[in-house]
C-alpha cells in the first residue's frame, strides 16, 4: 500500500512541466543510531544540494520559471516504508543556516557584542555561514556556538571590518559535545590596520551538552534557512540577538511516496517520475525495465557544487531496429528537457553541465553529438575513449550520476 | 609513463652516433648518412586550402578498429589550435565573444580547417605507426594521438569533419568545453602535449608533463612524409637550466670553466628527456628487425655547446641515461636556422624564443618549451591568445 505525501513546506511544482527525479530514501539519508529522530546525510546528498542550486539559478534568471526538477523521495522496501515520519522530519531538518550582523552606518564602536547560537539539534546543520562586518571595532566581541551532538556539515565564520582600530579582545568559542568531527571549519579574520587586543579561539568538542536551545520566534518546528540581520545607526552597548525566522525551506522535496519492493516501480509510473536513482543496483534495473530511466549512485570523493550529468553515448546512435524501447523513449525525453534547462545558462557559470562519454572513436560519435544537438542537447563536454578505460575520465569529469540508454550505473 | 617490453636485441647502451661538430653551418654536415626517400619532397599535406578528398584512405588495420592502451602507447596530446588553423575562429571569439564563436563554428561546420603547425608532425607520427603496425601487428607500442582542445563540444563536430577530410586517424578525444586540461593529460597518460596556449603548455611542465608551445608560421619548409624527424635543444629541454643558469649569472668563461670541472657529472634531465626516451624505444623496435639504416624515426640534438668541451658532458650525460640520439650537433653558438633548415625536422624544441623564431624565419616548426631560467630573459615572447 504506497502512500504519497506532499511536502508542504516546498512550493509544488508544476506538474506538466517539471522535470521529476526520484531518489531512494537509503541514498539520500544515512541511518545513524535507532533512537536519533533524524538521519545523516546519505550518499545523494551532495546531488540534491547540486539539484537545488540548480533550481535557485533557474528562478533567477526567470522567476516564473516552470522547467525545473521536482524531487520525489521514495522508499524501497517494507523497512523505510515504515519510517515515514523519521524520513520527514530528516527532509526537514536540513538546510541552511545564515546569520549576518552588519553595521555598516555605525560611526560608533560596540561596546560588548555578544552571540550565541545554541541548538536544540540533536543533528548537524547543513551550512552553517557566520558573517560579522563592521565598520568600526569592536571593544569585546564574544562568539559562542554551541550545538549539535554531530558534526556540522561546513561551518564558516568570517570576520571582517574595515576598522582602523583594533578589537578589544575577541574571543571565540566554539564548542559542540559532537564525538564526531566537524565538516569543513573555515574561520576568517580579516581586516583592520591594527593589531587585535586578545585574540583566544577555542575550539573544542569534548564535553556533552544535554540541553541546547534555539529559540526562533516565527516557528517552534522545523527551520531551515534563517537569515538575520542587524544594522545600527548608533554605538550598542549591550546587544542582545533574538533570531526571528522568515522562511525556511530544509531539503528542497516535495513528495514522500512510501511504498515497498514490491510496489515502488508502479509508485515511480504513477508519480510520472522521469529519473530514478538508487544506490540498489537490483532497483535500477527492475525500474528500466519498466520503462523509468534509471541511474545507480556512488559515493564520490569530491563531489562538485556545479550538477554534472554524463551521458554514455555508446547507445545513442543505435540504428532504430523497430519500435523504441520505454527507456530509449524515457531517455530522449529526460536529455532533452535537461538540454532545454541547459541553455537557460550560458557557457560558462552554469549550474549544469552535461558530459558525453563514448567508448567508440571520434567519428561514430560524431553521430552521438549530432544526435543529443537535434534533442536539443548542447553538450558542453565529449570525451571519445576510442577503447581506452573509462574510469581516469570519470575520477576528472566526477559526474554525479551516469546515463544511457536505458540502464546504466558508474561502474566501468 | 610508457612501460615496455623490448626484445632485447641490439640494444646499444647510449652511444651517441653521428657525432657533428660544425663550427660553421655549410650544409655537409649528412656525412655518411644515406639520403634516398627520406626527402621525398612531394605532396606532403601541406596546404593552406583544404583539399579536396573523394576517396578516403582505407585503413590498414584488419578486424576492426584497433586503439592501444594508453599505458602501452606513447601519447601525444594535440590542442586544436596547433593541428589546425583556427586563427579566423579565434578573432571571432575575441571580438565577438563566445556565444557568437560558437554560433560561427557551427554554422562552418562542414567547412574543413587548414592544416596547422603540428600536422605534418600528426602525419609524420601516423606514418611511423603504419611502419609498426607491419613489422608488429599486436603490439600496442604505438603512436596515440589524442585530440584536446578546450572547445565545447559544439565544435566537436568541425573538428571531427575536418579530421576526417585530412585522413588523419585521430580517435581519441578530449573536448574540455573550458576546463583545464591537465586533469585529462595525466589520465590519459600523456608523453608530449602540443598547444598554442603557452599558459597551458607551463601548467602541464608543473605537472611533469613534457609540453611545448606551437606558433603557425608563414613559412614552412616541405618535410619528409616517411621519416619522423625530431630535433631537440639540449639545456633547459633535454637537460636542465643548471648550465644556462651559470652562463646568464656569469658569463661563457665562467660556464666553460663549470663544465670543464663537472664533465664527468650527469647533467639533471629536462622536461622532454622522458619524450626522447620514448622515441628511443620505438626505434629500438625498428631494429631489432633490422631497420636500423631505414628506421622511420630519427632525433637530433641541436644544441649552442661545442663539441670539444661543453659538448662532451652533454653526451656523456645522454650515454649515461641509455638514451641514443642519431645526430648530435654543436653549433658552437652559430645561429640554429641554417642548420634545422638542413635538417627538417618535423618539429624542433628549444627553451628561448630567439631559437624559436629563429628557426621559423627559415620554416622549421618550432615548439617552445617554456622552462628554466630563460624564460626570465624572453624579450619577445608572443602573448597567448584566449582560449
Amino acid at each position: 500500500m504506497v502512500s504519497t505525501i506532499q511536502n508542504t513546506d516546498v512550493k509544488q511544482k508544476d506538474a506538466d512541466r517539471a522535470l521529476v527525479v526520484a531518489v531512494t530514501s537509503r541514498a539520500v539519508f544515512e541511518s545513524g543510531a535507532d533512537g536519533d529522530d533524524v538521519y545523516g546525510m546519505g550518499v545523494a546528498f551532495p546531488l540534491l544540494q547540486a539539484l537545488q542550486r540548480v533550481n535557485k539559478r533557474l528562478l533567477e534568471e526567470n522567476p516564473a520559471e516552470s522547467l525545473l526538477f521536482d524531487v520525489v523521495v521514495i522508499t524501497t522496501d517494507s523497512q523505510q516504508q515504515q519510517q515515514s515520519s523519521r524520513i520527514i522530519s530528516s527532509t526537514r531538518h536540513y538546510g541552511n543556516l545564515t546569520l549576518t550582523s552588519s553595521s555598516s552606518s555605525s560611526t560608533r564602536h560596540y561596546g560588548n557584542l555578544t552571540l550565541t547560537i545554541s541548538s536544540s539539534s540533536t543533528r548537524h546543520y547543513g551550512n552553517l555561514t557566520l558573517t560579522l562586518s563592521s565598520i568600526i571595532h569592536y571593544s569585546n566581541l564574544t562568539l559562542t556556538i554551541s550545538s549539535s551532538t554531530r558534526h556540522y556539515g561546513n561551518l564558516t565564520l568570517t570576520l571582517s571590518s574595515s576598522s582602523t582600530r583594533h578589537y578589544g579582545n575577541l574571543t571565540l568559542t566554539i564548542s559542540s559535545s559532537s564525538t564526531r568531527h566537524y565538516g569543513n571549519l573555515t574561520l576568517t579574520i580579516s581586516s583592520s590596520t591594527r593589531h587585535y587586543g586578545n585574540l583566544t579561539l577555542t575550539i573544542s568538542s569534548i564535553i556533552h551538552y544535554s540541553n541546547l536551545t534555539l529559540t526562533i520566534s516565527s516557528s517552534t518546528r522545523h527551520y531551515g534557512n534563517l537569515t538575520l540581520t542587524i544594522s545600527s545607526t548608533r554605538h550598542y552597548g549591550n546587544l542582545t540577538l533574538t533570531i526571528s525566522s522568515t522562511r525556511h525551506y530544509g531539503l528542497e522535496v516535495s513528495r514522500f511516496c512510501f511504498s515497498s519492493e514490491e510496489d515502488f516501480v508502479e509508485s515511480l509510473q504513477k508519480n510520472n517520475v522521469q529519473l530514478f536513482l538508487s544506490t540498489d543496483s537490483n532497483e535500477a534495473p527492475q525500474a528500466s525495465q519498466k520503462g523509468v530511466l534509471s541511474a545507480l549512485l556512488d559515493r564520490q570523493e569530491a563531489p562538485s557544487e556545479q550538477l554534472r550529468v554524463m551521458f554514455c553515448g555508446d547507445d545513442v546512435n543505435r540504428p532504430d531496429a523497430g519500435p523504441m524501447p520505454a527507456s530509449r523513449q524515457a531517455a530522449q525525453n529526460f536529455s532533452a528537457q535537461l538540454g532545454e534547462m541547459r541553455q537557460r545558462f550560458s557557457m560558462s557559470d552554469s549550474p549544469l553541465r552535461i558530459v558525453l562519454v563514448t567508448s567508440h572513436g571520434g567519428r561514430e560519435s560524431c553521430g552521438a553529438l549530432r544526435t543529443l544537438r537535434s534533442h536539443g542537447v548542447n553538450v558542453d563536454e565529449a570525451y571519445c575513449l576510442a577503447g581506452a578505460p573509462r574510469s581516469p575520465i570519470l575520477s576528472v569529469v566526477r559526474p554525479h550520476f551516469l546515463l544511457s540508454d536505458g540502464f546504466s550505473g558508474l561502474e566501468d | 609513463m610508457v612501460k615496455m617490453s623490448l626484445d632485447p636485441l641490439q640494444v646499444m647502451s647510449g652511444q651517441v652516433k653521428e657525432l657533428k661538430v660544425s663550427p660553421s653551418s655549410n650544409g655537409d654536415s649528412r656525412g655518411s648518412w644515406e639520403e634516398k626517400e627520406e626527402f621525398d619532397q612531394d605532396h606532403l599535406g601541406l596546404t593552406t586550402k583544404p583539399k579536396l578528398v573523394t576517396g578516403r584512405r582505407a585503413r590498414k588495420v584488419e578486424g576492426g578498429v584497433f586503439f592501444p592502451k594508453p599505458e602501452n602507447a606513447v601519447t601525444i596530446a594535440v590542442s586544436s589550435r596547433v593541428l589546425f588553423r583556427t586563427e579566423r575562429e579565434q578573432e571571432v571569439y575575441q571580438q565577438k565573444g563566445v556565444e557568437e564563436y560558437l554560433r560561427y563554428q557551427i554554422e562552418h561546420e562542414n567547412e574543413p580547417f587548414a592544416p596547422g603547425p603540428a600536422f605534418p608532425f600528426v602525419k609524420a607520427l601516423e606514418a611511423v605507426n603504419t611502419r609498426l603496425r607491419e613489422l608488429y601487428p599486436l603490439s600496442e607500442e604505438l603512436f596515440d594521438i589524442v585530440l584536446v582542445t578546450y572547445n565545447h563540444a559544439h565544435v566537436g563536430i568541425r573538428l571531427i569533419n575536418t579530421i576526417n577530410h585530412h585522413n588523419l586517424f585521430i580517435e581519441r578525444f578530449c573536448m574540455t568545453g573550458g576546463s583545464s586540461p591537465i586533469g585529462y593529460l595525466k589520465a590519459w597518460q600523456t608523453n608530449l602535449y602540443l598547444s598554442a596556449d603557452a599558459d597551458k603548455v607551463r601548467e602541464a611542465l608543473a605537472e611533469g608533463i613534457a609540453a611545448a608551445t606551437m606558433f603557425m608560421t608563414e613559412k614552412l619548409t616541405e618535410v619528409s612524409e616517411s621519416q619522423l624527424r625530431v630535433a631537440f635543444d639540449g639545456d633547459a629541454v633535454l637537460f636542465s637550466d643548471e648550465s644556462e643558469r651559470i652562463f646568464k649569472a656569469h658569463g661563457l668563461d665562467k660556464f666553460f670553466e663549470h663544465e670543464r670541472d663537472n664533465e664527468d657529472t650527469l647533467l639533471d634531465h629536462g622536461p622532454l628527456k622522458g619524450f626522447l626516451e620514448a622515441l628511443g624505444k620505438l626505434q629500438k623496435k625498428f631494429y631489432a628487425k633490422g631497420h636500423r639504416l631505414d628506421c622511420p624515426i630519427r632525433t637530433y640534438l641541436v644544441t649552442a655547446r661545442s663539441a670539444a668541451s661543453s659538448g662532451i658532458r652533454a653526451l656523456k650525460t645522454l650515454r649515461a641515461w641509455g638514451l641514443e640520439i642519431d645526430e648530435a650537433l654543436f653549433l658552437a653558438g652559430a645561429p640554429k636556422g641554417p642548420m634545422l633548415e638542413k635538417i627538417r625536422p618535423h618539429i624542433y624544441f628549444d627553451d628561448q624564443m630567439f631559437h624559436v623564431e629563429g628557426a621559423a624565419e627559415m620554416g622549421t616548426v618550432a615548439a617552445h618549451v617554456p622552462y628554466g631560467i630563460a624564460q626570465k630573459h624572453n624579450l619577445k615572447q608572443k602573448s597567448s591568445v584566449g582560449k
